[in-house]
């Protein structure tokens, strides 16, 4: 009785044993993004990931891109929020100046980094002050998609890299069929795939170098924006009310607008969607005085409250790396930061013309951004909305416009 | 207990009333608890936030009532002001309107009143946002089912939701849809509490149906009334998912139908001047406290003195 009573004893404690000890061992960490195309890639990341480090999980947590920031920011500061996050330009300067973030130049030194397989000009977004805040995860540029239909019934040849502002406006015209409802172009009121490329192809500029002094104001910068007004004007695009009601993609995606400037984040969602891949390409930006393209990309920082910064830092170093940065390009959702794998993404999604937008990143304008981002690109929103209503001129609005960020670059307390 | 003998009220029924009021309190314990901690400490933390000027992420110093100085000077806000103002003068008097009208068709009992009541109940029931999407759709400017209906029948057409003149009355109508179910139902059960007898003799002395609503039903109503119009009028203040998922930031409606909240979002959570943002909200509360604490006490003592329930 007795010896039995021990033996199931002895058995229950080392069942319990077995149970818990991988369990006191094992790390979980927390990962936090905003794009639901770009979860498969991150899981098929994270399995190699546990592969080779079995004690540590690594955990999605999946916000839309609206309440991303919103929640990161309230949970970074009491150290509730994820161990590793993903990083864009715009919110760098604000939550490294908050000491949320953990500066990783120690550990890239100690372990003998390539940061040179990145973009210098990514690297640099990412670097205050000396301090490496986010190791690069992904570069997107921005593109000329097509209807490739349209073009067909209206006898045009596709756009290619010797378009010109003027070709477009041509091409635009003759697309355009208001009968049908269908239009040559959308002019949107967005910044990063829109306006921000024209202004630097006018040889305009939002952002001083030395992030001082605002660009609006200039003439160069006024004519990159009336490209946009003027098109509206001359019937080719839907009008601002009619954009703000209808995205443009829905518009792009339903046949209405045959030509959109848009990111090649669209890549993947546009090449799932069986009714439209076959229809869609994309294409250079037609050239303004001179050829420029809006680039960009995300990094992947570590939260500076996080209690297991060791084993966040071995997770952040891999998904920098050359095997992450392969299994992303195959995916496809993303353009990896890592400069040679650039090819494989190319092969690895025939269905669009995805050269053109690898090659639009030699001689890319960064996007501009400042700390106080989000108060001017608020100002933007207001100033430029009444630009593209007609209510005020295009050249009034960028006056205002510029008055105000000056104020607001006047008082920014963090310097590069 | 008024009937209680003299001599028994110092020792017993002290007990027994000190006794019923510790009950009373524990009863309302719970509520109190629950308000003190998730309405009056973060409402007494923003009024702290409020003098300082936090950024997005919390800290900052102090500056004694600045921000409250530059409330008053923020046109944007003064607007928002005058819109919230347009929107509740628009959304209460109809929805009252309408919610009397449906609780007295509900009241009269016919056939199938279970399935009105529930029909009118859903827009309530369903999430703001869910019917701030649909309707967005629906209001369309150029393939919405309201411009599609209104084309085939050869009727003019309006963007609804894009023109400053018109995106207010229409965002004032989709909070009126959602509003007039939960108003039906509560003047409904005030309806209830009428005394049918009331009727009867009014009926008998050949009173009509008018005259019955006006001396009867509207003065014995007016509680219920009352208490539907202060809610109503709280929630059409403080609209604010409608305004984010109708209107968006570019959309050239938004000066003319962004409200108090509406802005408070854009300082709090575009903006991230946190300080800033918290002098609106704190501003906001006590002038809605403002305006309708004197009412609600003037009103509720005097139905303490005519006995009404």
């Amino acid at each position: 009785m007795a010896p039995r009573l021990i033996g199931w004893l002895l058995i229950a404690w080392l069942l319990c044993g077995c149970a818990s000890a991988p369990a006191t061992l094992a790390v979980t960490l927390r990962y936090a993004l905003w794009d639901v195309n770009q979860v498969p890639a991150a899981e098929q990341q994270i399995a190699a990931f546990q592969r080779a480090h079995p004690h540590i999980r690594v955990s999605i947590e999946l916000t839309p891109y609206e309440q991303y920031w919103t929640k990161l920011g309230t949970a970074a500061r009491d150290g509730s929020g994820p161990d590793v996050f993903w990083m864009n330009g715009p919110n760098i300067g604000s939550y490294a100046a908050a000491g949320l973030l953990l500066p990783l130049e120690g550990w890239i030194a100690a372990d003998g980094l390539d940061l040179s397989a990145y973009p210098a000009w990514l690297v640099d977004l990412y670097t205050l002050r000396g301090r490496t805040y986010a190791i690069p995860r992904d570069v997107d540029t921005i593109g000329l998609w097509y209807n490739k239909e349209l073009f067909d019934a209206a006898g045009l040849a596709y756009p290619d890299a010797t378009w010109d502002w003027a070709r477009l406006r041509e091409a635009a015209q003759a697309l355009t069929d208001h009968e049908r409802g269908v239009w040559g172009i959308a002019a949107p009121l967005v910044s990063q795939s829109g306006y921000y490329n024209t202004i630097y192809q006018s040889g305009g500029f939002v952002l001083s170098p030395d992030g001082t002094t605002s660009g609006f104001d200039r003439e160069e910068t006024i004519a990159g924006l009336r490209f946009w007004t003027d098109l509206i004007d001359a019937g080719l695009s839907p009008s601002h009310a009619q954009l703000v009601d209808t995205p443009p993609q829905t518009l792009f995606q339903s046949g209405k607008v045959a030509m959109l400037y848009d990111g090649s984040w669209q890549q993947r969602p546009l090449a799932q969607n069986e009714q439209i891949r076959a229809m869609v390409d994309v294409a250079p930006l037609p050239r303004g005085r001179e050829r420029a393209v809006i680039a960009h990309g995300l990094g992947h920082a570590i939260a500076a409250r996080t209690d297991r910064p060791e084993e966040a830092w071995a997770f952040v170093r891999y998904l920098g790396s050359r095997e992450a940065a392969e299994i992303l390009a195959r995916d496809g959702a993303a353009l990896p930061a890592y400069g040679e794998t650039a090819d494989l993404w190319v092969e690895a999604n025939p269905t669009f013309n995805l050269q053109s937008l690898v090659d639009a990143l030699d001689g890319a304008v960064p996007l501009p951004t400042s700390a106080d981002a989000a108060v001017w690109w608020e100002l933007e929103r207001t100033h430029l909305t009444r630009a593209w209503t007609g209510e005020v001129s295009v050249e009034e609005a960028a006056a205002l416009l510029a008055q105000e960020m000056n104020r607001v670059l006047a008082w920014e307390v963090l310097p590069r | 207990m008024s009937t209680a003998p003299e001599a028994r009220r110092s020792g017993v029924a002290l007990r027994r009333g000190l006794r019923d009021a510790l009950w009373g309190y524990a009863m309302i314990a719970p509520l109190c608890l629950g308000l003190a901690a998730l309405y009056l400490g973060p409402a007494l933390a923003a009024a702290a936030t409020s003098l300082g000027d936090a950024g997005r992420f919390g800290e900052g110093v102090w500056v004694g009532l600045a921000n409250y100085r530059a409330l008053l000077a923020d046109v944007e806000l003064l607007r928002a002001i005058a819109n919230t103002a347009r929107f509740v003068a628009l959304t209460v008097p109809v929805s009252l309107v309408w919610g009397l009208a449906t609780a007295l068709l509900l009241h009269s009992r016919p056939r199938g009143v279970a399935v009105y009541r529930a029909l009118y109940l859903l827009p309530a029931l369903t999430m703001p946002a869910a019917s701030a999407l649909i309707w967005r759709w629906l209001l369309n400017g150029d393939y919405g089912l309201l411009n599609g209906v209104l084309g085939v029948l050869g009727l003019p057409t309006l963007r609804y939701l894009t023109d400053a003149e018109v995106a207010p009355y229409a965002i004032a109508a989709v909070a009126t849809w959602s509003i007039v179910g939960p108003t039906a139902l509560v003047l409904e059960s005030g309806l209830r509490r009428i005394p049918r007898h009331y009727y009867e003799a009014a009926r008998l002395d050949g009173a009509s149906a008018l005259a019955r609503l006006r001396h009867i039903t509207l003065p014995l109503l007016a509680p219920t009334l009352f208490f539907a119009a202060v809610v109503t009028t709280l929630l059409a203040a403080q609209t604010f998912d409608l305004v984010l998922i109708m209107v968006g930031p570019t959309n050239p409606a938004l000066a003319s139908t962004q409200t108090v909240l509406y802005r408070l979002y854009v300082e709090a959570i575009v903006l991230g001047r946190s300080g800033y943002a918290a002098a609106m909200g704190t501003a906001f509360i006590a002038m809605t406290m403002g305006l309708l604490a004197p009412l609600l006490w003037r009103y509720s003592r005097r139905e303490f003195q005519h006995g009404h329930e």
